[in-house]
């Protein structure tokens, strides 16, 4: 039996106005287990961003029960949720978010030294270079995010996101802000990535890409109404 | 153009917040920098108000001894006459100055009185409202009873009399016809006291002076000045010349065996008589003009930073403006207008500022700068107003212009705002920072150091006392009777005065302590024959408990001494016991003093504490005994006072002839000599708050608009993991780099600044460490505030916020 990472139960998020309150989520249920690859889609505006937003812990739910690796996250101070981020979620952002000042192993090192493991410097070099390897961007570990083109910056992001061992890489439109070319390449990445054990989370909008996760859920109006296959049936 | 104005206008209204910090930031600091630019341009560039004005030249005395220069600017009474006498009689004026009671107008004003010759208002081409100056057919000697009345004096003391000319005025019991009132527009060169304005203008042969003056070559004034015109074709070199001739060797001969000076010799400086006005006393206004300018630079760095962080905001609507067809010129035009509304309303409240300020100056400051009586706004300050106004409303284009980068205005529309759009350049935002410091700094550095040094100058321990006591001058006519008709009248109001409940001590003593320096003599000390310059003031036994002087060593005067008016003995302080005795202990020994040609013996028989002057280093002096005019120094019970009226009423019981000459508070006396310290360590706060004021809002906006900038990369070093602490770390480690950065090249400059006012200027800038890190701490305290504030606008949230 596949170990739980994730498990969101009738999660909600509610954005208050002095006149009105927008249901963003009203209610999601899911769970993802060790290995999963799942793809999140759905219309605009149906709450993909802030689902995204609630699993990596970058926002809080307004009511719900989210448990990750067994630890109930659902009302964490921010300086926990932190060390959370750093050591057991790996990111991977449609506009790949590299800082432009740092060189690229600098980018890649980031979560490494925003842990609270304290990694020798020699552990990080190595993470680097094998995180590096496996996206296969070594030779340009000493380039600014600049100098490389938004393909060479995702696969970068790629290994930011890898570096830290996280329990799951969450992945908002990787291909976003890239040509078809490009957007295959990083989506036959993350199938390489998932075959040899990376648990995914993916959110799109791109059907194709959808359709290469092994679980797709489809959200309507802050629910999950039904996976993508249903609801392919459906229509 | 009215539709960019009218859009414009529009615009700012959306953010009245942005406009009125750009607005109140412009206005002030440009009204310091107009006044400033005001007083620089009147006191300095204007040329003085006399069309002979490159002709007129002060010719200022130097007395050396043994070829030392003893004397600066004081003048030897024939020496002046000799010169007066002997040149070209157009040429020359001289002028005694002096205050004297009109007794015969109401109240008994004292009138400020310039004896002078008939040339004096010619050289002056001055101009009358009515009547004329003196008669030019006036020799220099002659005692003719004219006078001239200034047009205040005329307002003030004559109610406007057109009559006037048939008016007269009695001073010191001579009753003067008036032949003249000047013109309203006619301004006098203050030679005497910066700032002073004559009532009344007397022929030279009516001054005060005592024999012992008019004829003692080697005793000297400080109240006769002397100018000269230079013939077309005349260098003042040349007219130097000419003077030094007709005195130099006379001099040499007048003095020659004088127990006042030893080998003295006498020159004339040629001055130009604008730069004589000016003198010494604009040392303080360059100090203030360098800081308004930088303090103008924070302020324009300010606002660059606020039009930085607004360009940003307009990005948008920019680059709508430019897809649907607005040129790069168009752009430009619409920024300028905005920019040049800003300056302009700036420059307007700065103008209405800078009048009331500059009036305001004319006022406060009057005898601490020359020519306040020149100052108005002047048509040249408004000019560079203008010209102010435009060039920073142009400068601001440029520079929003520049960053906006008209080329990229429409890609910037296909961007989602992520981090992409416009943004300073983080050089950018470290320049401005850095910036703000190495000018704030010096700024802070300079006002606390002068404001400390005032300060200091104020709270200085007087060594006396001066609460509750009063100084009361009678007129000097009584003072030419003999001495022993003096002695009983003098008595008789010390002993009514004394009946007085509210009454404690009353002495008769020449001077008030801070007004001891004025009477400068020589000692010689019998031990090795050597001369000490010393500060004289002549007391009775009362003197020294009234004022509370404390003794240290021997004896005060007795009764008895006092009077019977004979006495061979003497008190003197502390330093000169000093200069005499190394231990000080000098009570019993004989120092000579000369009240005139010889010197005489005399026994020391006490030792007095140093008073302290303001302004004035510590000097030694002597208390000789008995003064037999009539000035009188009052002590009463605290919490009462002695009117002058009281006062006139004991003395007009002895004598109804008695007038008061000046009568006054010697606590106000005191305060008022502090007053020019007072008011420079006031400015000098002022100053220094309005840097902190302008640099902190400088910094902060700098920093917080950094932070806002950076948002979307916080949010992203968020999500990866930092926590509320990393950023923290990191943004106080990038801002503490910067500040090191910043404090270095700071202290650099004012490592420099000390350089070139101790070299160029003569004027010592003493840098307080302590004021010195308390600068740095509170920059410091600034930068972190203000980083920790805009931060936590951001760690405060959830990562989401940041990275949407």
């Amino acid at each position: 039996m596949k170990n739980t990472i994730i498990k969101l139960e009738d999660i909600k998020k509610i954005f208050s106005t002095e006149e009105v309150d927008t249901y963003a989520l009203a209610g999601v249920d899911l769970e993802i287990f060790e290995g999963d690859y799942v793809s999140i889609s759905g219309p605009s505006g149906c709450g993909k961003s802030t689902l995204l937003s609630i699993l990596g812990l970058l926002d809080e739910p307004t009511s719900g029960s989210y448990t990750l690796n067994g630890k109930c996250v659902s009302k964490i101070n921010k300086s926990e949720s932190a060390t959370i981020r750093s050591d057991e979620i790996g990111f991977i952002f449609q506009q790949f978010n590299l800082i432009d000042e740092l060189s690229v192993e600098d980018n890649i090192s980031l979560p490494l030294r925003y842990s609270d493991k304290n990694y020798s410097e020699l552990e990080i070099e190595e993470r680097i270079h094998r995180c590096l390897k496996k996206v296969g961007m070594e030779h340009r570990r000493k380039h600014k995010p600049n100098q490389l083109s938004g393909g060479q910056q995702q696969r970068i992001a790629i290994a930011r996101a890898l570096v830290a061992d996280p329990s799951i890489l969450l992945v908002d439109e990787p291909t976003g802000n890239l040509d078809s070319k490009n957007g295959d390449i990083i989506m036959e990445m993350l199938s390489t990535l998932n075959a040899s054990g990376t648990t995914i989370c993916m959110v799109t909008h791109d059907p194709r890409y959808a359709d290469m996760a092994h679980k797709q859920y489809y959200l309507l109006d802050g629910k999950i109404a039904q996976t993508t296959k249903e609801f392919k049936e459906a229509v | 153009m009215n539709f960019y104005i009218r859009t414009a206008w529009q615009s700012l209204k959306l953010r009245p917040l942005f406009a009125l910090g750009v607005v109140t930031t412009l206005s002030i600091t440009f009204s310091i920098l107009l006044v400033m630019f005001n007083l620089h341009h009147v006191l300095l560039v204007k040329a003085l108000p006399y069309s002979n004005q490159d002709s007129l030249h002060a010719a200022i005395s130097r007395v050396y001894e043994e070829d030392k220069l003893k004397l600066h600017d004081w003048a030897s009474y024939p020496a002046i006459e000799h010169v007066v006498k002997n040149m070209d009689k157009g040429k020359v004026a001289v002028v005694n100055y002096h205050e004297e009671l009109a007794t015969d107008l109401n109240g008994f004003p004292m009138l400020r009185v310039a004896d002078t010759v008939t040339n004096y208002f010619s050289m002056l081409g001055a101009q009358f409202a009515i009547g004329k100056g003196f008669p030019l057919d006036l020799e220099l000697n002659a005692k003719e009873p004219i006078a001239v009345i200034s047009y205040r004096a005329w307002r003030e003391y004559f109610a406007g009399d057109t009559n006037i000319l048939e008016r007269k005025v009695t001073i010191n019991d001579v009753s003067y016809s008036i032949v003249g009132v000047t013109s309203e527009s006619f301004v006098e060169p203050a030679l005497f006291q910066v700032g002073a304005q004559t009532d009344i203008w007397l022929p030279w042969e009516y001054n005060t002076w005592e024999e012992g003056v008019r004829e003692g070559w080697a005793s000297l004034t400080d109240q006769i000045k002397m100018f000269v015109q230079t013939e077309p074709g005349q260098t003042p070199q040349q007219m130097q010349h000419q003077l030094n001739t007709l005195i130099g060797d006379k001099f040499k001969q007048e003095t020659q065996g004088s127990p006042h000076i030893k080998n003295g010799s006498y020159s004339f400086e040629i001055k130009p008589l604008k730069d004589y006005l000016v003198g010494d006393s604009v040392g303080s206004l360059w100090f203030f003009i360098a800081g308004s300018i930088a303090l103008a630079i924070i302020a324009i760095i300010n606002v660059s930073n606020l039009l930085l962080a607004r360009a940003t905001e307009q990005q948008r609507n920019l680059a709508i403006k430019a897809t649907l067809g607005a040129s790069k010129k168009k752009i430009f035009n619409g920024l300028f207008i905005e920019n040049t509304i800003l300056t302009g309303v700036s420059g307007g409240v700065a103008v209405i500022i800078a009048y009331i300020l500059t009036n305001e100056v004319r006022h406060l400051m009057q005898g601490m700068l020359p020519r306040l009586q020149e100052l108005s706004l002047s048509w040249p300050t408004i000019l560079f107003a203008i010209t102010l106004i435009f060039s920073i409303g142009l400068l601001f284009t440029l520079m929003v212009a520049n960053s906006l980068k008209y080329n990229k205005l429409i890609f910037s529309l296909k961007s989602s705002g992520k981090g992409s759009g416009l943004q300073v350049s983080s050089r950018v935002r470290q320049v401005l920072i850095a910036s703000q410091l190495c000018l704030a700094a010096p700024i802070l550095v300079a006002t606390t150091n002068l404001a400390q040094e005032s300060l200091e100058e104020v709270m200085k321990e007087s060594g006396f006392e001066v609460e509750n006591r009063y100084y009361v001058n009678l007129n000097t006519v009584m003072n030419s009777y003999p001495s022993e008709e003096r002695v009983p009248l003098i008595n008789e109001i010390k002993e009514r005065l004394l009946q007085l409940p509210q009454v404690v001590r009353v002495s008769n003593s020449y001077f008030v302590p801070m007004m001891s320096n004025r009477w400068q003599s020589t000692l010689r000390l019998d031990d090795d024959g050597s001369t000490v310059d010393t500060y004289t003031n002549m007391i009775d036994e009362q003197y020294l408990p009234l004022m509370g002087i404390d003794l240290l060593q021997g004896n005060n005067f007795t009764r008895e001494e006092i009077l019977t008016y004979q006495s061979s003995s003497v008190i003197i302080n502390e330093t000169l016991a000093r200069k005499i005795a190394p231990n000080g202990d000098v009570v019993g020994k004989y120092i000579s003093w000369t009240p005139g040609n010889e010197f005489k013996q005399y026994l020391v028989i006490g030792v007095v504490e140093d008073i302290q002057v303001p302004n004035t280093p510590n000097a030694s002096r002597i208390y000789l005994s008995r003064f037999n005019n009539f000035r009188f120094m009052i002590e009463t019970k605290s919490g009462t006072e002695l009117s002058r009226e009281e006062f006139l009423d004991v003395v007009q019981e002895v004598s109804s002839s008695f007038y008061i000459y000046d009568y006054r508070s010697i606590e106000s006396a005191y305060d008022s000599l502090t007053l020019n310290n007072k008011f420079i360590a006031g400015l000098s706060l002022l100053m220094c708050l309005l840097t902190i004021v302008l640099a902190s809002m400088g910094i902060y906006g700098v920093l917080s608009y950094d932070v806002n900038l950076r948002r979307y990369e916080l949010g992203v070093r968020m999500a990866l993991g930092a926590s509320p602490k990393h950023i923290a770390n990191m943004i106080f480690g990038e801002n503490i780099k910067l500040f090191v950065f910043g404090a270095f090249i700071s202290v650099a400059i004012i490592f420099a600044m000390e350089y070139v006012l101790r070299t160029h200027f003569s004027l010592d800038l003493y840098v307080s460490p302590l004021m010195t890190a308390l600068s740095y701490v509170i920059t410091l305290a600034t930068i972190l505030v203000a980083s920790s504030v805009a931060m936590k606008s951001i760690t405060s949230r959830w990562p989401v916020h940041a990275l949407k």
